[in-house]
């Protein structure tokens, strides 16, 4: 029986972590491993498998190195550092029970021989215990649970069980060379990232896999997948069978380590100190055993538990960065600032601390003097900000100083408005005294406000009554708002969904936050698009006004959310701030314009709906081509070729066309841009004026391309060198789209020429003057105006 | 037109205003050569003509500079489209021009060359303009939201089922419809520029008509072919049309670089010799 003074159970990434630390800081240790290799989890990964280093703000402590790339790269750099570092590894040794205390424990292995250890760190992980089925045959040999190369299969019928992502990623790999059904317990593949789910079903929809939905397995066969569905009994032949069932903890191990979990729930993970000790002394517990999932999270507890139990009092990893984040702000500590935020911004206020310290490593601590510009209106910024100190002020109007605007003080929020809506700043905002702002960007405040109803409630609560107070009655002071704001209600609309109906009793009116509608009407037999109303504006007031019946129809362009003002309401506001009478006559007046425009030839209006529909509805920038003074010539593709490292973003010829406008298969630089919804490493950014781009971070994945309704990223390699004038006289077809090239590929798709003065080299190299780019806000005015 | 277009074409760009702004220039020539005459004879010199022609230069120099201008993606000033439309009405203003600096009379000579030569240039432009005013709307009908790819995949489809109906059918229709399905030409060369090539599927199809098959496969090739044949019409149009918008090019450019070497040889003689002595 050997003596240690760590034992490390498990040799994932916090094991293998600990095991190194353990062996600089010069400690005697074991690393059990279960299996023959370390990292055994990290080796079952599907072959080629890109392994992200997230989160990407954590600085990574370890002895053990990790950055972003294959897993064959990254488990050759983290055994090369083991060995280097003389960790000392034990394999084939299952522990199957942990007994004794701090100083004195004993691990029984399960080949007989004992370990003893004055510490053990338990860092088993999650994976080490798959979920399995536990049905007849679940034990034959041609039933997997993981998937290491899915090149190693050819020619088979394979079944691949579950819904989630890694059996749509196995199921995907396995079709290229294979025969696969997917087999999903549920009738739709919501659970997976929508970039595997959109994979999945485009695979499903083109014949390239099969699927049973609503199917349990009841039954394995030899050669056949025996399942329950809604039609009955359904077999499925098969020569292999993957299950991908998820993990849980391996609850009856740790309990027979004497730890004890909070609750009786499958997957609870047991409760550990700050310095990850559970409730047995000198038994610690890390990695996502511990509820950290991510594998630099659990390589930096591996290095801070070595330091824990060699009484080294460590701070989290990353409080030098946090550090650095406030040092703008003078006079505050890490502590004291988190604390700040936690106490006097109500929409954080019931972070968690893990959460609240991930969203300041992605935030900015700006110090702003008096009278200095945060941001300024039509600006494309999309962040939040929080006034952790100071106030600010918000204009009202484009005047300097501004003449009307609104003070937010300590523990407010702005910037709610661009974030939601996708739009432009409406609004200036300035520094009143020294301010100390916390600015949180677009993609952390969404996922906050997806994940954390707190954070939602608070930020709706205030947001509705500031998007009344400056679309609806500018001027007016909060107290006269609240109550209305109080009892209006937000209404979430899907692509189509009808907000009222022609005819109708008008009883509310909607104003638009995000997303726009269309407004149709019926004359003679013909239902006719009457206009297109985007977000930051408000429709139905017309009948409330004058209190007859509704006289068109409005149905959501895009997934809208409309906040609904019942008439009632709507009144009182206009009894309180009279101006909002004179104004909604006005916009009365101007809508009945358009709509006796509109009325006179329809077809504009189906021009209309044709453009709101091909990108109009979300786009913030659409190239268009007016196909009666497009000669062909192609000079637009050559331009962007020309000017994008060879490799044109627009397809001219391809796309619909009605009425002579044509929308090229080109970015529309959407409101809330689909191809940045899963971008693992946040490379799509949105520049100042609006233009959606790419930047050297993509690693290639092909998300947004698949996320892309309108089609128009392509995979290539865009290091193929621009060309002169000359060449492109003499080399003839720059413009061609890009074939396959060498190299690694990224995703290329219009920036609408950022770098380039003059704009958009498409628009302006086009002879005839066929191309445009227009805001969707234009788009009424292209229609009925002439100029065509 | 409304106040403020959102967009217009390279002819009414800026509302026309290249085409006003050479319309002054030719005015202006006009009076200061009004002027001249007005003068003693003893007070002409040579004078106006070689400013005149200095100026008709330097006009047809940068007007063939938008050879390059046009492939300048990343550089160059303003859009291509003001560039165009200047580049049409300066143009233009040459056949004013050119026959003023030259007295409207025409010699056998160099310089003769070069006087026709920018006329036939400027001609070969305003085909262009012609048929860039003509076509695009046309090209657009005809297609009708189908694009090139698509009728070419449209009429490989058609092919294979052809093919697949041939072996059903009698030898003398199965030879029409097999020489018919295995032919991969539809365009006709230069000459689609002028007229349309004959529509071979259509003849296929009346010469199976002849044959008076009365069989499912007889009937449904014919309809095929009727169906080939009409794409067939639609992909000959879009290539003649979509042709003479380019074609005209072949003739301008090179023209104009004749046009370019003629007037300098003009020039260079001029300098060196004097009127009449080439």
């Amino acid at each position: 029986m050997s003596q240690v003074q760590v034992a490390i159970v498990g040799s994932g990434p916090a094991g293998l972590s600990a095991g190194a630390r353990a062996a600089v800081r010069g400690l005697s240790h074991v690393v059990l491993e279960r299996t023959e290799q370390p990292s055994n989890t990290i080796f079952r990964f599907q072959k080629g498998k890109h392994v992200m280093a997230q989160p990407a703000h954590t600085p990574l402590r370890s002895e053990i190195p990790f950055e972003d790339g294959r897993r064959e790269d990254v488990l050759a750099a983290w055994l090369a550092r083991a060995e280097e570092l003389g960790v000392n590894f034990r394999f084939n040794s299952e522990v199957t029970g942990i007994t004794g205390s701090r100083g004195d424990f004993v691990i029984s292995l399960a080949d007989g021989e004992e370990v003893r250890a004055e510490t053990v760190v338990l860092a088993v992980g999650l994976q080490g215990n798959l979920n399995k089925l536990r049905v007849p045959g679940a034990e034959l040999p041609h039933v997997g649970y993981q998937l290491d190369d899915p090149d190693e299969f050819e020619h088979e019928r394979i079944a691949v069980i579950g819904g989630g992502d890694a059996s749509i990623e196995n199921a995907l790999a396995l079709a290229e060379h294979n025969e696969v059904t997917i087999i999903n317990r549920s009738d739709e593949f919501a659970r997976a990232k929508s970039a595997n789910e959109s994979a999945i079903l485009a695979a499903i929809e083109s014949g390239r896999m099969d699927v049973a939905y609503n199917a349990n397995t009841i039954a394995i066969e030899p050669d056949t997948l025996v399942l329950e569905t809604p039609e009955g009994e359904a077999r499925i032949p098969c020569e292999r069978i993957i299950a991908r069932l998820g993990a849980a903890p391996p609850r009856k191990l740790v309990e027979a380590c004497g730890v004890e979990f909070p609750t009786e729930e499958r997957n609870a993970l047991p409760e550990v100190s700050p310095q990850y000790e559970s409730n047995v002394p000198g038994l610690y517990v890390v990695g996502a055993l511990g509820g950290f999932p991510l594998i630099k999270q659990a390589l930096n507890q591996g290095y801070e538990v070595i330091e824990h139990i060699v009484g080294e009092d460590v701070e989290p990893a990353d409080a030098p960065l946090l550090r650095e984040k406030i040092s703008a702000a003078q006079g505050w500590d890490v502590d004291g600032f988190l604390e700040a935020v936690r106490t006097r911004v109500p929409i954080f206020a019931e972070l968690n601390a893990l959460v609240l310290r991930d969203t300041m490593l992605e935030s900015e601590v700006h110090s702003f003097t008096d009278g200095e510009i945060v941001f300024r209106r039509n600006d494309y910024t999309n962040s939040l900000y929080v006034v952790i100190e100071g106030a600010v002020r918000i204009h009202l109007d484009d005047e300097m100083p501004p003449k009307a605007s609104v003070q937010l003080g300590q523990g407010a929020f702005f910037g709610e408005m661009g974030l939601i809506s996708g739009r432009r700043r409406n609004a200036t905002v300035s520094a009143i005294g020294n301010a100390l702002l916390l600015e949180v960007p677009r993609r952390r405040m969404i996922t906050l406000r997806a994940s954390v109803p707190s954070v939602r409630e608070a930020m709706d609560r205030e947001a509705v009554a500031r998007s009344i107070q400056s679309h609806l009655a500018p001027g007016l002071d909060r107290d006269s708002i609240d109550d209305i704001a109080a009892a209006a209600t937000i209404h979430n609309w899907s692509k189509g969904q009808v907000l009222f109906s022609e005819g109708e009793e008008g009883d509310s009116l909607h104003l638009i936050r995000r997303g726009s509608v269309l407004v149709r009407k019926k004359i003679g037999d013909h239902d006719v698009v009457l206009n297109y109303v985007a977000a930051g504006n408000y429709v139905g007031e017309m009948a409330l006004v004058s209190g007859e019946p509704r006289n068109a129809t409005v149905a959501a362009a895009a997934d809208c959310e409309t906040i609904r003002i019942e008439r009632d309401d709507f009144n009182r506001l206009m009894d309180r701030h009279p101006d909002l009478r004179t104004e909604i006559e006005q916009v009365r007046e101007a809508r009945a314009a358009i709509t006796a425009r509109m009325a006179e030839s329809p077809d504009q209006g189906s021009l209309i709906e044709f453009l709101v529909d091909q990108g109009g509805k979300e786009a913030t920038d659409i190239l268009l081509i007016d196909e009666s003074l497009c000669v062909g010539c192609d000079n637009c593709e050559k331009a962007c070729a020309g000017t994008h490292g060879g490799i044109t973003r627009l397809d001219r010829e391809a796309g619909p066309t009605y009425a002579d406008m044509h929308v090229p298969t080109s970015c529309r630089h959407c409101e809330h841009p689909h191809c940045m919804s899963d971008c693992p490493p946040d490379a799509i950014k949105r520049a100042m004026g609006g233009e959606v781009y790419i930047t050297d971070a993509c690693i290639g994945c092909g998300n947004c391309q698949r996320n892309c309704p309108y089609d128009v990223i392509q995979m290539a390699n865009p290091q193929m060198g621009e060309r002169g004038w000359l060449a492109s006289l003499l080399g003839g077809m720059a413009g061609k789209r890009a074939e396959v090239s060498d190299g690694p590929k990224q995703a290329v798709k219009c920036d609408m020429c950022l770098d380039i003065d003059g704009g958009p080299a498409c628009v302006r190299a086009c002879p005839t003057g066929a191309a445009i780019r227009v805001h969707p806000s234009e788009v009424i005015e292209l229609v009925t105006g002439s100029g065509r | 037109m409304s106040a403020a277009p959102l967009h217009s074409g390279f002819l009414t760009h800026k509302r026309m205003m290249f085409a006003w702004l050479a319309l002054l220039l030719v005015l202006a020539v006009a009076a200061a050569w009004y002027w001249q005459e007005m003068l003693p004879p003893s007070a002409v010199d040579l004078g106006f003509s070689y400013g005149l022609g200095t100026l008709a230069l330097v006009i047809m120099l940068w007007l063939t500079w938008f050879g390059v201008r046009k492939r300048s993606y990343a550089k160059g000033a303003g859009r291509l489209k003001a560039w165009l439309s200047a580049h049409v009405y300066l143009g233009l203003s040459l056949v004013f021009l050119v026959p003023l600096h030259g007295g409207f009379t025409i010699a056998p000579d160099i310089h003769g060359i070069a006087y026709v030569l920018v006329l036939v240039t400027v001609f070969t432009g305003l085909f262009g303009v012609a048929f860039y005013g003509f076509y695009p709307r046309r090209v657009t009908a005809n297609r009708e939201g189908l694009t090139f790819d698509a009728m070419l995949k449209r009429i490989a489809e058609i092919d294979i089922e052809l093919r697949g109906l041939s072996t059903q059918l009698s030898e003398a229709a199965n030879n029409i419809v097999r020489r018919e399905a295995e032919s991969g030409r539809i365009g006709g060369g230069v000459g689609i520029l002028f007229a349309r090539p004959i529509n071979k599927a259509r003849r296929a199809r009346q010469a199976l008509l002849r044959l008076n098959l009365d069989s499912d496969a007889g009937n449904r090739a014919a309809a095929l072919l009727e169906s080939k044949a009409a794409v067939v019409d639609r992909l000959q149009r879009d290539i003649q049309m979509r042709s003479r918008l380019r074609a005209w090019l072949l003739l301008h450019v090179p023209l104009s670089l004749a046009t370019l070497a003629a007037v300098i040889a003009h020039a260079a003689g001029m300098l060196m010799f004097g009127l009449g002595s080439v």
